[in-house]
């Protein structure tokens, strides 16, 4: 289920999140409800027009030269931090095209943010 | 290597035109074998000199004294020209190298003497771009020799490029990016050009040696990420998009101008999302940095 956090990544941040199409940009999963569900909404709507596969392939390919041999040129995160949301996209890797999005309360730790969505992200891997 | 050019006259260039055509040259120079010295010679329109794609020197046909001008005016009051000029003198009949002579005669700092290359390849550049100069032989040197302090990337010299348009802009941009930037991270600032479509850069990193087809590329794109994001969330700081590996591109915006920094770890782009994260600031530049300088 997805939708808002779990009770103990509750206790330590406040996060709501979805799964969304990376083709479409509209959400598959989603259990938020009003405000929180318009930004996840919104947040998914631009997917498809930044992470369209044609645009991303060279940009990992330039970004890869300055790392070091052997590294991969797909996508693995994205991170938002505004005055008032932290945003982050991430890919999950079962070829479903399916990305989670997570937005949080700027007032959070953003470190504990991505290690929240870290682990939803281990969790719906692993189903 | 092509073997198009000879001495001709062009009609007057689009702005479109113009950055593509000296993109094209630094975009030679990128493609350089790593270690190479020597010139690229662009028919009898001109030549640029380079020493392990970095250029050390550019000439263009009706500018060969337009150094000279520039040390002039990198004193107030302005050098006297006769006094460089001397020094010029001493130096070809002694051989001894310019720069240094010209430093140590107290004439031109250390800056100011990089300042006044950059500036002069700069203009070369430029000129052999407006008259669609193309590369047609790399003489390779014997001989490697140039002072790196006196040496720039392609990169750089992109960014000189722009400085004209808006000296106050450049150079707020640089300031900002040697205040961000850490160590495994290296950058840009862009605009939108006035007039053809995409980024144009106007600042980068000390030294970044990014291929400037590369830098572009990855300024286009952040450009159009920042515009999208924003249409969700107005006030956002800092966007980091992380690649397998460790790679990332941190990209923000100031005072109307965005910054694309590209990190070679995953602790560099942390440092810099922490930092930028931080800032409260408006995007309403301060009046001094309003001023245009020269009209579109």
């Amino acid at each position: 289920m997805t939708g808002s956090a779990s009770t103990d990544e509750r206790a330590s941040v406040d996060l709501v999140h979805a799964l969304a199409s990376m083709h479409t940009g509209a959400l598959v999963e989603c259990d938020a409800t009003g405000p929180e569900r318009q930004r996840l909404e919104d947040f998914a709507a631009i997917i498809p027009s930044l992470f369209r596969a044609h645009d991303l392939a060279p940009l990992g390919e330039v970004l890869s030269r300055l790392g070091s041999e052997g590294q991969g040129t797909s996508l693995r995160e994205v991170l938002i931090v505004s005055a008032e949301h932290v945003h982050v996209m991430k890919p999950l890797s079962d070829g479903r095209g399916v990305a989670l999005l997570a937005t949080s309360p700027a007032t959070n730790n953003v470190g504990l943010v991505l290690s929240a969505v870290h682990r939803r992200t281990a969790e719906l891997e692993g189903e | 290597m092509a073997t198009t050019n000879t001495a001709h006259a062009v009609g007057p260039m689009s702005e479109r035109g113009l950055a593509a055509s000296a993109l094209g040259i630094l975009a030679t120079v990128d493609e350089l074998p790593a270690g190479a010295t020597g010139a690229l010679r662009f028919g009898d329109l001109g030549v640029v000199l380079v020493e392990s794609r970095r250029i050390c020197w550019a000439a263009a046909v009706p500018m060969r004294l337009r150094l000279t001008d520039i040390l002039c005016g990198k004193r107030v009051p302005p050098i006297p020209r006769a006094t460089i000029e001397e020094v010029f003198r001493a130096c070809k009949a002694k051989g001894r190298p310019l720069g240094e002579s010209l430093v140590e005669s107290g004439l031109v700092s250390e800056s100011g003497l990089k300042s006044a290359i950059r500036q002069h390849t700069s203009e070369a550049i430029l000129h052999l771009a407006r008259v669609q100069a193309v590369a047609d032989a790399f003489l390779p040197h014997t001989q490697r020799g140039y002072d790196p302090r006196f040496s720039f990337t392609s990169c750089e010299i992109l960014a000189s490029l722009s400085v004209a348009d808006d000296p106050a802009r450049a150079k707020s941009s640089e300031l900002e990016l040697d205040d961000v930037l850490v160590p495994e991270s290296t950058g840009a600032a862009f605009v939108r050009s006035d007039f053809a479509p995409g980024a144009q850069i106007v600042a980068v990193a000390a030294d970044c040696d990014v291929p400037v087809i590369d830098l572009v590329e990855v300024c286009n794109w952040a450009t159009g990420l920042l515009d999208v994001v924003r249409a969700i969330d107005a006030q956002v700081r800092v966007i980091r998009v992380a690649w397998c590996g460790r790679t990332s591109l941190v990209t923000w915006r100031k005072y109307g101008v965005d910054y694309a920094a590209l990190c070679s770890s995953g602790a560099a782009a942390a440092r810099l999302v922490s930092e930028l994260g931080r800032r409260s600031h408006g995007d309403v530049p301060p009046e001094s940095l309003t001023r245009k300088v020269r009209g579109p």
